[in-house]
Protein backbone atom coordinates (compact mmCIF):
# COMPACT_ATOMS: atom_id res chain seq x y z
CA UNK A 1 0.00 0.00 0.00
CA UNK A 2 1.64 3.20 -1.22
CA UNK A 3 1.04 5.46 1.89
CA UNK A 4 4.26 7.92 1.81
CA UNK A 5 2.84 10.92 -0.69
CA UNK A 6 -0.76 10.37 0.84
CA UNK A 7 0.89 10.31 4.56
CA UNK A 8 0.02 14.11 4.13
CA UNK A 9 -2.82 16.14 4.61
CA UNK A 10 -4.56 18.85 6.21
CA UNK A 11 -4.09 22.34 5.01
CA UNK A 12 -0.99 23.71 3.81
CA UNK A 13 1.04 26.19 6.69
CA UNK A 14 2.82 28.92 5.13
CA UNK A 15 5.75 30.25 6.87
CA UNK A 16 8.00 28.65 9.79
CA UNK A 17 5.28 28.41 11.95
CA UNK A 18 5.67 25.89 15.04
CA UNK A 19 2.93 23.40 15.30
CA UNK A 20 1.80 21.66 18.66
CA UNK A 21 -0.15 18.41 18.37
CA UNK A 22 -2.15 17.07 21.35
CA UNK A 23 -3.76 14.06 22.47
CA UNK A 24 -5.27 14.20 26.33
CA UNK A 25 -7.61 11.08 27.39
CA UNK A 26 -10.77 11.26 23.96
CA UNK A 27 -9.46 14.97 23.07
CA UNK A 28 -6.99 15.97 20.18
CA UNK A 29 -6.15 19.13 18.58
CA UNK A 30 -3.34 21.07 16.86
CA UNK A 31 -1.96 24.49 18.12
CA UNK A 32 -0.59 27.05 15.79
CA UNK A 33 0.04 30.46 16.94
CA UNK A 34 -2.47 30.65 19.49
CA UNK A 35 -5.12 29.46 18.45
CA UNK A 36 -6.51 25.44 19.22
CA UNK A 37 -8.41 23.38 16.74
CA UNK A 38 -9.99 20.59 17.88
CA UNK A 39 -8.78 17.29 15.51
CA UNK A 40 -10.57 14.33 17.07
CA UNK A 41 -9.45 12.74 13.14
CA UNK A 42 -6.15 12.52 14.73
CA UNK A 43 -7.28 10.84 18.40
CA UNK A 44 -6.12 6.95 17.39
CA UNK A 45 -3.10 8.25 15.80
CA UNK A 46 -1.69 10.14 18.97
CA UNK A 47 -3.18 7.52 21.56
CA UNK A 48 -1.19 4.71 19.25
CA UNK A 49 2.12 7.13 19.06
CA UNK A 50 1.84 7.43 22.97
CA UNK A 51 1.11 4.00 23.58
CA UNK A 52 3.76 2.55 21.32
CA UNK A 53 6.76 4.89 22.59
CA UNK A 54 9.43 2.58 24.77
CA UNK A 55 8.23 3.41 28.38
CA UNK A 56 4.38 4.07 27.46
CA UNK A 57 3.86 0.57 25.61
CA UNK A 58 5.22 -1.21 28.51
CA UNK A 59 2.49 0.69 30.58
CA UNK A 60 0.17 -0.25 27.62
CA UNK A 61 0.75 -3.97 27.95
CA UNK A 62 0.08 -3.58 31.77
CA UNK A 63 -3.02 -2.16 31.58
CA UNK A 64 -4.22 -4.46 29.14
CA UNK A 65 -3.59 -7.65 30.01
CA UNK A 66 -1.19 -7.73 27.13
CA UNK A 67 0.50 -11.77 26.67
CA UNK A 68 4.00 -12.70 26.66
CA UNK A 69 5.48 -15.01 24.54
CA UNK A 70 9.02 -15.34 24.43
CA UNK A 71 10.19 -11.73 23.49
CA UNK A 72 6.86 -10.68 22.05
CA UNK A 73 4.37 -8.87 23.77
CA UNK A 74 1.07 -8.45 22.61
CA UNK A 75 -2.23 -6.38 23.37
CA UNK A 76 -5.05 -5.05 22.03
CA UNK A 77 -7.11 -1.60 22.70
CA UNK A 78 -10.29 -2.53 21.32
CA UNK A 79 -11.86 -0.42 18.00
CA UNK A 80 -8.29 1.62 18.30
CA UNK A 81 -4.96 -0.52 17.55
CA UNK A 82 -3.40 -3.77 18.29
CA UNK A 83 0.35 -3.65 19.51
CA UNK A 84 3.28 -6.52 19.40
CA UNK A 85 6.22 -5.17 21.01
CA UNK A 86 9.10 -6.92 21.13
CA UNK A 87 11.88 -6.96 23.09
CA UNK A 88 16.11 -7.78 23.18
CA UNK A 89 18.29 -9.64 25.18
CA UNK A 90 18.45 -6.91 27.61
CA UNK A 91 15.02 -6.73 27.64
CA UNK A 92 14.65 -3.23 26.03
CA UNK A 93 11.74 -2.36 23.68
CA UNK A 94 13.43 -2.66 20.07
CA UNK A 95 10.74 -3.10 17.56
CA UNK A 96 6.77 -2.39 17.45
CA UNK A 97 4.61 -3.92 15.32
CA UNK A 98 0.84 -2.09 15.05
CA UNK A 99 -2.10 -2.49 13.11
CA UNK A 100 -4.63 0.87 13.82
CA UNK A 101 -7.19 1.98 11.52
CA UNK A 102 -7.29 4.73 9.18
CA UNK A 103 -10.17 6.54 7.17
CA UNK A 104 -8.82 6.61 3.93
CA UNK A 105 -6.31 3.15 3.76
CA UNK A 106 -9.03 0.91 6.31
CA UNK A 107 -6.18 -1.35 8.36
CA UNK A 108 -3.10 0.30 8.70
CA UNK A 109 0.51 -1.58 9.33
CA UNK A 110 2.58 0.51 11.82
CA UNK A 111 6.68 -0.44 12.54
CA UNK A 112 8.78 1.28 14.75
CA UNK A 113 12.25 0.38 15.95
CA UNK A 114 14.12 1.95 18.80
CA UNK A 115 17.90 1.51 18.92
CA UNK A 116 20.66 3.21 20.09
CA UNK A 117 19.59 3.05 23.55
CA UNK A 118 21.20 5.18 26.53
CA UNK A 119 20.77 6.09 29.83
CA UNK A 120 19.28 9.10 31.53
CA UNK A 121 19.27 9.65 34.90
CA UNK A 122 18.43 5.73 35.35
CA UNK A 123 16.06 5.88 32.47
CA UNK A 124 16.96 3.60 29.32
CA UNK A 125 15.81 5.71 26.15
CA UNK A 126 16.45 5.27 22.32
CA UNK A 127 18.21 7.82 20.86
CA UNK A 128 17.23 6.63 17.20
CA UNK A 129 13.57 6.00 16.32
CA UNK A 130 12.71 5.12 12.72
CA UNK A 131 9.13 4.28 11.90
CA UNK A 132 7.34 2.94 8.57
CA UNK A 133 3.65 3.23 7.89
CA UNK A 134 2.46 0.83 5.34
CA UNK A 135 6.09 -0.35 4.69
CA UNK A 136 6.66 3.02 4.06
CA UNK A 137 9.42 5.14 5.86
CA UNK A 138 7.80 8.38 7.63
CA UNK A 139 9.94 8.83 10.20
CA UNK A 140 13.75 8.78 11.36
CA UNK A 141 14.26 10.84 14.86
CA UNK A 142 17.38 11.15 16.55
CA UNK A 143 17.00 11.89 20.39
CA UNK A 144 19.00 14.56 22.02
CA UNK A 145 17.44 15.07 25.31
CA UNK A 146 15.81 13.00 27.58
CA UNK A 147 13.86 14.00 30.78
CA UNK A 148 12.10 11.92 33.24
CA UNK A 149 9.28 12.52 35.50
CA UNK A 150 9.35 16.46 34.94
CA UNK A 151 6.59 18.27 35.89
CA UNK A 152 3.97 18.21 32.96
CA UNK A 153 0.55 20.40 32.50
CA UNK A 154 -0.96 19.54 29.76
CA UNK A 155 -4.84 21.52 30.52
CA UNK A 156 -7.35 20.40 27.56
CA UNK A 157 -8.70 23.99 26.82
CA UNK A 158 -12.13 25.25 27.28
CA UNK A 159 -13.12 25.44 23.94
CA UNK A 160 -12.16 22.36 22.99
CA UNK A 161 -13.70 20.30 25.20
CA UNK A 162 -16.88 22.34 24.43
CA UNK A 163 -16.49 21.56 20.83
CA UNK A 164 -19.13 19.05 19.65
CA UNK A 165 -17.96 16.84 16.93
CA UNK A 166 -17.21 18.53 14.41
CA UNK A 167 -17.81 16.45 11.37
CA UNK A 168 -21.11 15.99 11.42
CA UNK A 169 -22.18 19.68 11.33
CA UNK A 170 -23.04 20.61 7.65
CA UNK A 171 -23.21 24.46 6.47
CA UNK A 172 -24.88 24.79 2.67
CA UNK A 173 -24.34 27.99 0.20
CA UNK A 174 -26.32 28.07 -2.70
CA UNK A 175 -23.39 29.43 -5.16
CA UNK A 176 -25.63 29.05 -8.34
CA UNK A 177 -28.47 27.61 -9.61
CA UNK A 178 -28.35 24.04 -8.95
CA UNK A 179 -24.92 24.51 -7.34
CA UNK A 180 -24.46 24.04 -3.57
CA UNK A 181 -21.01 25.21 -1.38
CA UNK A 182 -21.26 22.54 1.70
CA UNK A 183 -19.36 23.80 4.42
CA UNK A 184 -19.77 23.44 8.21
CA UNK A 185 -15.84 22.12 9.29
CA UNK A 186 -12.69 23.03 8.25
CA UNK A 187 -13.33 20.98 4.40
CA UNK A 188 -16.16 21.38 2.24
CA UNK A 189 -17.78 19.66 -0.47
CA UNK A 190 -19.31 21.61 -3.33
CA UNK A 191 -22.64 19.62 -4.66
CA UNK A 192 -23.71 20.12 -8.71
CA UNK A 193 -27.17 18.69 -9.68
CA UNK A 194 -27.30 17.58 -13.21
CA UNK A 195 -30.60 16.62 -15.32
CA UNK A 196 -30.68 13.06 -13.72
CA UNK A 197 -28.31 13.04 -11.26
CA UNK A 198 -25.55 15.02 -9.04
CA UNK A 199 -22.10 15.43 -9.36
CA UNK A 200 -20.25 15.76 -5.65
CA UNK A 201 -16.82 17.19 -5.76
CA UNK A 202 -14.58 15.60 -2.73
CA UNK A 203 -15.77 13.66 0.08
CA UNK A 204 -13.17 14.64 2.50
CA UNK A 205 -12.01 13.47 6.48
CA UNK A 206 -14.26 10.44 7.55
CA UNK A 207 -17.14 8.09 7.30
CA UNK A 208 -19.24 10.61 9.89
CA UNK A 209 -18.32 13.44 7.46
CA UNK A 210 -18.94 11.45 4.75
CA UNK A 211 -22.12 10.80 6.26
CA UNK A 212 -23.61 13.88 7.16
CA UNK A 213 -22.41 15.35 3.48
CA UNK A 214 -24.93 12.53 1.64
CA UNK A 215 -27.65 13.49 4.13
CA UNK A 216 -26.85 16.86 3.09
CA UNK A 217 -27.03 16.29 -0.76
CA UNK A 218 -30.30 14.08 -0.31
CA UNK A 219 -31.92 16.32 1.53
CA UNK A 220 -30.80 19.32 -1.17
CA UNK A 221 -31.96 16.81 -4.29
CA UNK A 222 -33.64 14.14 -2.99
CA UNK A 223 -34.43 12.54 -6.39
CA UNK A 224 -31.46 12.00 -8.12
CA UNK A 225 -28.78 9.49 -7.06
CA UNK A 226 -25.29 10.73 -6.80
CA UNK A 227 -23.54 9.64 -10.21
CA UNK A 228 -20.06 10.35 -9.71
CA UNK A 229 -17.78 11.47 -6.78
CA UNK A 230 -14.66 13.26 -7.98
CA UNK A 231 -11.63 13.53 -5.55
CA UNK A 232 -9.52 16.31 -5.76
CA UNK A 233 -6.71 14.48 -4.85
CA UNK A 234 -5.60 11.47 -1.97
CA UNK A 235 -4.25 13.71 0.89
CA UNK A 236 -6.04 11.79 3.50
CA UNK A 237 -7.56 14.92 4.81
CA UNK A 238 -9.57 15.16 1.68
CA UNK A 239 -10.31 11.37 1.15
CA UNK A 240 -11.10 10.06 4.00
CA UNK A 241 -14.62 10.32 3.19
CA UNK A 242 -13.84 8.45 -0.18
CA UNK A 243 -14.48 4.69 1.59
CA UNK A 244 -18.09 6.07 2.83
CA UNK A 245 -18.95 6.78 -1.15
CA UNK A 246 -17.82 2.95 -1.81
CA UNK A 247 -20.01 2.09 0.47
CA UNK A 248 -22.77 3.29 -1.27
CA UNK A 249 -21.83 1.76 -5.16
CA UNK A 250 -20.91 5.51 -6.13
CA UNK A 251 -18.29 5.32 -8.47
CA UNK A 252 -15.18 8.00 -7.84
CA UNK A 253 -12.95 10.07 -10.46
CA UNK A 254 -9.06 11.01 -9.48
CA UNK A 255 -6.10 12.06 -11.34
CA UNK A 256 -4.41 9.33 -12.73
CA UNK A 257 -1.47 9.66 -10.33
CA UNK A 258 -4.02 8.68 -8.00
CA UNK A 259 -6.13 6.40 -9.18
CA UNK A 260 -3.87 2.61 -8.34
CA UNK A 261 -3.41 4.24 -4.12
CA UNK A 262 -7.33 4.87 -4.55
CA UNK A 263 -8.27 1.67 -6.09
CA UNK A 264 -6.48 0.27 -3.44
CA UNK A 265 -7.58 1.83 -0.47
CA UNK A 266 -11.05 1.72 -1.79
CA UNK A 267 -10.44 -2.31 -1.83
CA UNK A 268 -8.82 -2.42 1.70
CA UNK A 269 -10.11 -4.11 4.99
CA UNK A 270 -10.75 -2.29 8.00
CA UNK A 271 -10.90 -5.07 10.81
CA UNK A 272 -9.48 -3.23 13.78
CA UNK A 273 -12.52 -0.38 13.65
CA UNK A 274 -14.91 -1.62 10.55
CA UNK A 275 -16.15 1.42 8.82
CA UNK A 276 -19.01 1.61 6.07
CA UNK A 277 -17.29 -0.11 3.56
CA UNK A 278 -16.50 -2.77 5.54
CA UNK A 279 -20.01 -3.22 6.77
CA UNK A 280 -20.93 -3.11 3.11
CA UNK A 281 -18.85 -5.61 1.86
CA UNK A 282 -18.13 -3.78 -1.44
CA UNK A 283 -14.84 -2.58 -3.59
CA UNK A 284 -14.48 0.82 -4.60
CA UNK A 285 -14.79 1.84 -8.13
CA UNK A 286 -12.34 4.36 -9.84
CA UNK A 287 -12.16 6.39 -12.84
CA UNK A 288 -9.22 8.02 -13.99
CA UNK A 289 -8.65 11.68 -15.98
CA UNK A 290 -5.17 12.92 -16.97
CA UNK A 291 -5.04 16.46 -17.83
CA UNK A 292 -9.06 17.24 -18.69
CA UNK A 293 -12.12 15.54 -18.14
CA UNK A 294 -15.70 16.81 -19.24
CA UNK A 295 -19.35 15.87 -17.50
CA UNK A 296 -21.93 16.90 -19.49
CA UNK A 297 -25.56 16.38 -19.63
CA UNK A 298 -26.60 18.77 -22.42
CA UNK A 299 -27.71 21.54 -20.24
CA UNK A 300 -24.40 21.67 -17.75
CA UNK A 301 -21.12 21.24 -18.76
CA UNK A 302 -18.63 20.38 -15.79
CA UNK A 303 -15.09 20.71 -16.69
CA UNK A 304 -12.47 18.51 -14.59
CA UNK A 305 -8.80 20.00 -14.92
CA UNK A 306 -5.71 18.90 -13.26
CA UNK A 307 -4.00 21.75 -11.87
CA UNK A 308 -0.58 21.68 -13.69
CA UNK A 309 2.62 22.44 -11.93
CA UNK A 310 1.62 23.44 -8.23
CA UNK A 311 3.78 22.31 -5.66
CA UNK A 312 0.92 20.51 -3.38
CA UNK A 313 0.45 17.62 -5.23
CA UNK A 314 0.79 16.18 -9.10
CA UNK A 315 -2.52 14.68 -9.00
CA UNK A 316 -4.89 17.84 -7.98
CA UNK A 317 -8.18 18.07 -10.09
CA UNK A 318 -9.80 21.41 -9.86
CA UNK A 319 -13.71 21.61 -11.13
CA UNK A 320 -14.77 24.78 -13.36
CA UNK A 321 -18.49 24.76 -14.46
CA UNK A 322 -17.87 27.48 -17.48
CA UNK A 323 -21.67 28.73 -17.65
CA UNK A 324 -21.57 29.47 -14.12
CA UNK A 325 -17.90 30.88 -14.07
CA UNK A 326 -17.16 29.28 -10.94
CA UNK A 327 -13.64 27.49 -10.16
CA UNK A 328 -13.62 24.47 -7.13
CA UNK A 329 -10.16 23.66 -6.08
CA UNK A 330 -8.39 22.43 -2.78
CA UNK A 331 -5.04 23.47 -1.11
CA UNK A 332 -3.98 25.47 -3.96
CA UNK A 333 -5.53 28.60 -3.13
CA UNK A 334 -6.55 28.52 0.96
CA UNK A 335 -8.48 32.27 1.19
CA UNK A 336 -6.59 34.14 4.44
CA UNK A 337 -9.03 34.90 7.21
CA UNK A 338 -11.28 38.08 6.45
CA UNK A 339 -9.68 40.22 8.29
CA UNK A 340 -5.91 38.59 8.18
CA UNK A 341 -3.08 40.99 6.78
CA UNK A 342 -1.53 40.26 3.05
CA UNK A 343 0.69 37.53 3.49
CA UNK A 344 4.35 38.94 3.20
CA UNK A 345 5.60 37.07 0.59
CA UNK A 346 3.38 36.05 -2.56
CA UNK A 347 2.66 32.00 -2.32
CA UNK A 348 4.05 30.20 -5.77
CA UNK A 349 0.94 27.76 -5.50
CA UNK A 350 -1.43 30.83 -5.84
CA UNK A 351 0.78 32.50 -8.55
CA UNK A 352 0.23 28.65 -10.40
CA UNK A 353 -3.59 28.49 -10.31
CA UNK A 354 -3.74 31.93 -11.90
CA UNK A 355 -1.33 30.71 -14.06
CA UNK A 356 -3.67 27.44 -15.07
CA UNK A 357 -6.81 29.49 -14.98
CA UNK A 358 -5.42 31.95 -17.56
CA UNK A 359 -3.51 28.91 -19.73
CA UNK A 360 -7.03 27.26 -19.70
CA UNK A 361 -8.37 30.50 -20.81
CA UNK A 362 -11.32 29.80 -18.14
CA UNK A 363 -13.55 32.64 -17.00
CA UNK A 364 -14.02 32.72 -13.41
CA UNK A 365 -15.96 35.03 -11.30
CA UNK A 366 -15.53 33.02 -8.35
CA UNK A 367 -13.32 30.61 -6.53
CA UNK A 368 -15.15 27.98 -4.41
CA UNK A 369 -11.96 27.19 -2.10
CA UNK A 370 -12.54 23.61 -0.18
CA UNK A 371 -11.23 25.32 2.52
CA UNK A 372 -12.25 28.74 3.52
CA UNK A 373 -14.95 30.49 1.73
CA UNK A 374 -15.76 31.79 -1.60
CA UNK A 375 -14.14 34.69 -3.62
CA UNK A 376 -14.15 36.57 -6.09
CA UNK A 377 -10.93 35.51 -8.52
CA UNK A 378 -9.96 39.59 -8.24
CA UNK A 379 -9.19 38.55 -4.54
CA UNK A 380 -6.57 36.34 -5.83
CA UNK A 381 -5.36 38.72 -8.23
CA UNK A 382 -5.07 41.14 -5.93
CA UNK A 383 -3.12 38.99 -3.24
CA UNK A 384 -0.26 37.97 -5.88
CA UNK A 385 -0.03 41.18 -7.61
CA UNK A 386 -2.06 40.80 -10.61
CA UNK A 387 -3.92 43.31 -12.01
CA UNK A 388 -6.24 41.31 -14.75
CA UNK B 1 -11.20 -41.29 31.98
CA UNK B 2 -13.43 -38.80 34.16
CA UNK B 3 -10.53 -39.21 37.00
CA UNK B 4 -7.90 -38.05 34.40
CA UNK B 5 -9.60 -35.01 33.25
CA UNK B 6 -10.54 -34.03 36.75
CA UNK B 7 -6.55 -34.55 37.32
CA UNK B 8 -5.64 -32.59 34.41
CA UNK B 9 -8.27 -29.78 35.01
CA UNK B 10 -7.19 -29.28 38.80
CA UNK B 11 -3.29 -29.59 37.37
CA UNK B 12 -4.04 -26.26 34.54
CA UNK B 13 -6.31 -24.88 37.52
CA UNK B 14 -2.82 -25.07 39.89
CA UNK B 15 -0.28 -23.82 37.17
CA UNK B 16 -2.29 -20.98 35.95
CA UNK B 17 -1.56 -18.53 38.65
CA UNK B 18 2.65 -20.10 37.97
CA UNK B 19 1.65 -18.78 33.84
CA UNK B 20 0.55 -15.13 34.75
CA UNK B 21 3.41 -14.99 37.36
CA UNK B 22 5.56 -15.74 34.31
CA UNK B 23 3.82 -13.32 32.58
CA UNK B 24 4.24 -10.64 35.10
CA UNK B 25 7.69 -11.25 35.50
CA UNK B 26 8.33 -10.62 31.60
CA UNK B 27 6.84 -7.22 32.12
CA UNK B 28 8.32 -6.21 35.09
CA UNK B 29 11.86 -7.68 34.17
CA UNK B 30 11.10 -5.13 30.94
CA UNK B 31 9.95 -2.25 32.98
CA UNK B 32 12.71 -2.52 35.06
CA UNK B 33 15.43 -3.02 32.52
CA UNK B 34 13.65 0.54 30.71
CA UNK B 35 13.55 1.69 34.01
CA UNK B 36 9.77 2.23 33.26
CA UNK B 37 9.12 1.52 36.50
CA UNK B 38 9.42 5.13 38.02
CA UNK B 39 8.61 6.68 35.16
CA UNK B 40 5.32 9.01 34.96
CA UNK B 41 5.95 11.49 32.46
CA UNK B 42 9.14 11.85 30.25
CA UNK B 43 10.12 14.87 27.55
CA UNK B 44 12.90 14.48 25.20
CA UNK B 45 14.10 16.22 22.42
CA UNK B 46 15.57 15.86 18.90
CA UNK B 47 15.57 16.31 15.25
CA UNK B 48 13.46 14.16 13.16
CA UNK B 49 13.87 13.86 9.46
CA UNK B 50 10.64 14.04 7.98
CA UNK B 51 10.21 11.35 5.41
CA UNK B 52 6.46 11.76 4.70
CA UNK B 53 4.23 14.70 3.42
CA UNK B 54 3.34 16.24 7.18
CA UNK B 55 1.82 19.05 5.86
CA UNK B 56 3.23 21.20 8.71
CA UNK B 57 6.59 21.01 6.82
CA UNK B 58 7.27 22.84 3.76
CA UNK B 59 8.86 21.81 1.01
CA UNK B 60 12.63 21.74 1.43
CA UNK B 61 12.41 21.68 5.17
CA UNK B 62 13.74 18.22 5.53
CA UNK B 63 14.39 18.62 9.16
CA UNK B 64 12.31 19.33 11.70
CA UNK B 65 13.57 20.11 15.94
CA UNK B 66 10.68 17.72 17.87
CA UNK B 67 9.55 18.18 21.11
CA UNK B 68 7.77 15.70 23.01
CA UNK B 69 5.78 15.22 26.40
CA UNK B 70 4.92 12.38 27.23
CA UNK B 71 1.96 12.09 30.78
CA UNK B 72 1.38 8.15 30.97
CA UNK B 73 -1.60 8.54 34.05
CA UNK B 74 -3.63 10.79 32.65
CA UNK B 75 -2.47 9.72 28.83
CA UNK B 76 -1.68 12.92 26.96
CA UNK B 77 1.19 13.39 25.06
CA UNK B 78 2.32 16.64 23.11
CA UNK B 79 4.56 17.04 20.62
CA UNK B 80 5.46 20.49 18.99
CA UNK B 81 7.63 20.48 15.68
CA UNK B 82 9.77 23.72 14.20
CA UNK B 83 10.41 23.03 10.89
CA UNK B 84 13.63 23.46 10.00
CA UNK B 85 15.22 24.42 13.05
CA UNK B 86 17.68 22.84 15.53
CA UNK B 87 16.57 20.38 18.50
CA UNK B 88 17.32 22.65 21.08
CA UNK B 89 15.33 25.39 19.87
CA UNK B 90 12.10 23.28 19.74
CA UNK B 91 12.04 23.13 23.32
Amino acid sequence: MKTRRAAGGGQPVAGEQRQIFVASGDFAWNVAGDVATPTPIALIDRQLQLWTTPHGVVKAAMANNATVQGRTISFTAPGRFKVQATVDAQNLVEKIDAVAPNAVLGDVPIEIRYSEYKDFGGVKFPTRIRQTIGAYPALDLTVTDVQPNLAVDIAVPDPIKQTPAPYGKVATQMAADGVWYITGGSHHSVLIEMKDHVILVESPLNDERAAAVLAEVKSLVPNKPIKYVIATHHHFDHAGGLRAIAAEGIPVIAHDVNKAFLEKALAAPATIRPDRLAKSGKKGTVEGMRDKRVLTDGTRTVELHNVAGNNHHAGVVMVYLPKEKLLVEADVYNPPAPNAPPPQTVNSNWVNLSDNIKRLSLTVDQILPLHGRIMPLAELHKSIGHSH
Amino acid sequence: MRTFLSRLAAVVVLLSPLAATAQDASLDQVAKAMGAAGVKSIQYSGQRRELSDRPELQPGHAVAAVHRQELHPRGELRERLAPGRAGADAG
